[in-house]
């Protein structure tokens, strides 16, 4: 029995001609026909080429694998049991939900503190992370929780001005911390910079410790959806010669004429932006944690991807050697962005199987008396018994989870809702429940309370985050202790 | 967390969860269900 589907599927925008007699093998019409339009992956691919290789339409969509793993969480069940308590007194008056403790401090020093167990692991260049970002950046700063700016951000602004080769002011980038750290309360939270090849090449990392504040910085190997380094679609023939420019892979080649005349006439409308895969070495690795230490920062952290279990046992050994803050490891899933659509699917080690090796290598290193980072687990979590069950399955070492698919989509649904109220045309399916922020939004009463005089410029895209996250301690259908 | 009895994180320990396949059992190390808490049951029974 095949774990995935072929040639035909809604992330491309494909379908079969004959749907219900397909080739399991192939994913091909059990009868391919001459005369047919071509509404597969292979017949749309001998018009439109490449493009079929994305989720789309690219910009307002994430995307993740519809692979059927063979396991995945719900292989393990939570066990509850009907006796006694850990953590608080055994009484049946006080060992009750609303006092679950669901804090935590994470670092080499525990000096990075989190009112939940979370952390939005990396939303770089995309659009759709570009467009979603205050409801993102809001919403993660009044939860508590870390938010990481992902790879590219400077490299994509217009706006930046790069000097002998290196980002020296970047309004997007600066932006994106501001949004933040406005939002940010009595310590909790981190905003973190991620760098790739081409940000290292930049220097980034630099300019956002040296001038925009920023304390926490992130290696960035790779990530779930995909093996290989960030890619995005540019709309614009100035935007394609501008990355270009700024020393990105841009394909086609927006200098070469012949591209330009194609453009022009209209036989495509879009560039894509490729990054650089990464030649890691142990040497290199430990040289950069230096210089950034040098630089500033106050924490290191790694972001690795599903590779093989010898690249994730590099990154585990050298977060241990380097005595990182923390060690981010995503499971083949899916991402916020642009991934190849079957590398989505058909690459890397799947969730359940990469936290197993990485709970063995992680064991290793504390059996030996090795310093032992902390651990975020990322990759297709978004439900509460996930998040446990991740957690779980690393204790004691897994400390947080990762997630961006989850909060991405209530910060996206806030925005339309939002929208459609300011426009007075709120759908049917909500105006059951009101047609003002106060009736639709049930979190609005409680974010009006804690921030007052501020709540009004609180975008609705930003009222995911109590219902999210802080109700899940407090509130009465928590997301962590239903 | 409640239900498990867990009032703060750091209380989270692999045994929380138990897998209901002997395939995800062996994967990840997790206790297989029908496995579990074989020495407490016996305990339990000969009290």
């Amino acid at each position: 029995m095949s774990l995935t589907k072929v040639n035909a599927t809604a992330a491309t925008l494909t379908k079969n001609r004959t749907e219900g007699s397909i080739s399991s093998i192939s994913g091909m019409c059990v009868t391919c026909v001459d005369g047919c339009i071509g509404m597969c992956e292979i017949g749309k691919s001998a018009y439109r080429g490449t493009e079929v290789i994305y989720p789309q339409p690219f910009g307002i969509i994430t995307a993740a694998s519809e692979k059927d793993y063979p396991i995945d969480l719900s292989h393990f069940n939570i066990l509850g049991t009907a006796v006694g308590a850990h953590g608080i007194e055994a009484d049946s008056n006080v060992a009750i939900f609303p006092n679950v403790d669901l804090e935590v401090r994470i670092g080499k020093k525990k000096d990075i503190k989190l009112r939940l167990p979370f952390i939005i692991p990396g939303l770089g260049s995309t659009a759709v992370a570009k467009s979603n970002w205050d409801g993102l950046a809001i919403g993660a700063a009044m939860s508590g929780i870390p938010l990481t700016i992902g790879e590219n951000v400077c490299g994509m602004d217009p706006q930046s001005t790069i000097e002998d080769g290196k980002v020296v002011d970047s309004p997007e980038l600066a932006s994106r911390i501001k949004m933040y750290r406005d939002w940010q309360t009595d310590g909790y939270g981190d905003i973190i910079l991620q760098a790739n090849v081409e940000d290292t090449v930049l220097g980034v990392q630099e300019y956002g410790l040296e001038k925009l504040g920023v304390e926490t910085v992130e290696l960035k190997w790779g990530q779930g959806a995909k093996n290989i380094g960030g890619e995005v679609k540019l709309n614009s023939l100035e935007r394609a010669k501008l990355l270009k420019s700024r020393g990105y892979v841009v394909l086609p080649d927006p200098t070469d004429p012949d591209v330009v005349d194609a453009y022009n006439a209209g036989s495509f409308h879009e560039f894509e932006r490729h990054s650089r895969v990464g030649m890691v070495t142990e040497e290199g690795f430990m040289k950069r944690v230096e210089e950034l230490r040098n630089a500033g920062a106050k924490h290191v952290f790694l972001k690795t991807g599903a590779y093989r279990p010898a690249d994730l046992a590099r990154a585990v050994k050298y977060a241990s050697k380097a005595e990182l803050d923390l060690l981010t490891v995503d499971g083949a899933g899916g991402g916020t962005g642009m991934s190849p659509w079957r590398m989505m699917n058909e690459w890397g080690i799947p969730q359940v199987e990469i936290y197993s090796l990485l709970y063995r290598y992680i064991k290793k290193l504390e059996d030996r008396g090795e310093f032992v980072p902390d651990v975020a687990v990322a990759g297709g979590l978004t439900m509460e018994d996930h998040i446990y069950k991740a957690l779980a399955l690393g204790a004691p070492y897994f400390k947080i989870a990762g997630m961006a698919r989850g909060p991405l989509a209530a910060a996206m649904v806030g925005k339309t809702i939002g929208r459609k109220i300011n426009e007075g045309k709120v759908p049917v399916y909500i105006s059951r429940f009101g047609n003002k922020v106060d009736e639709i939004f049930i979190t609005a009463p409680q974010l009006k309370k804690t921030y007052k005089g501020r709540f009004g410029d609180i975008p609705p895209r930003s009222y995911w985050s109590i219902y999210i996250f802080p109700e899940a301690c407090t509130g009465p259908a928590p997301a962590y202790d239903r | 967390m409640t239900g498990n009895r867990k009032f703060a994180l750091k209380y989270i320990e692999r045994s929380d969860i138990t897998a209901i396949t002997k395939e995800a059992a062996e994967v990840s190390g997790i206790d297989y269900v029908m496995d579990l808490d074989k020495d407490e049951v016996e305990n339990i029974m000969n009290s």
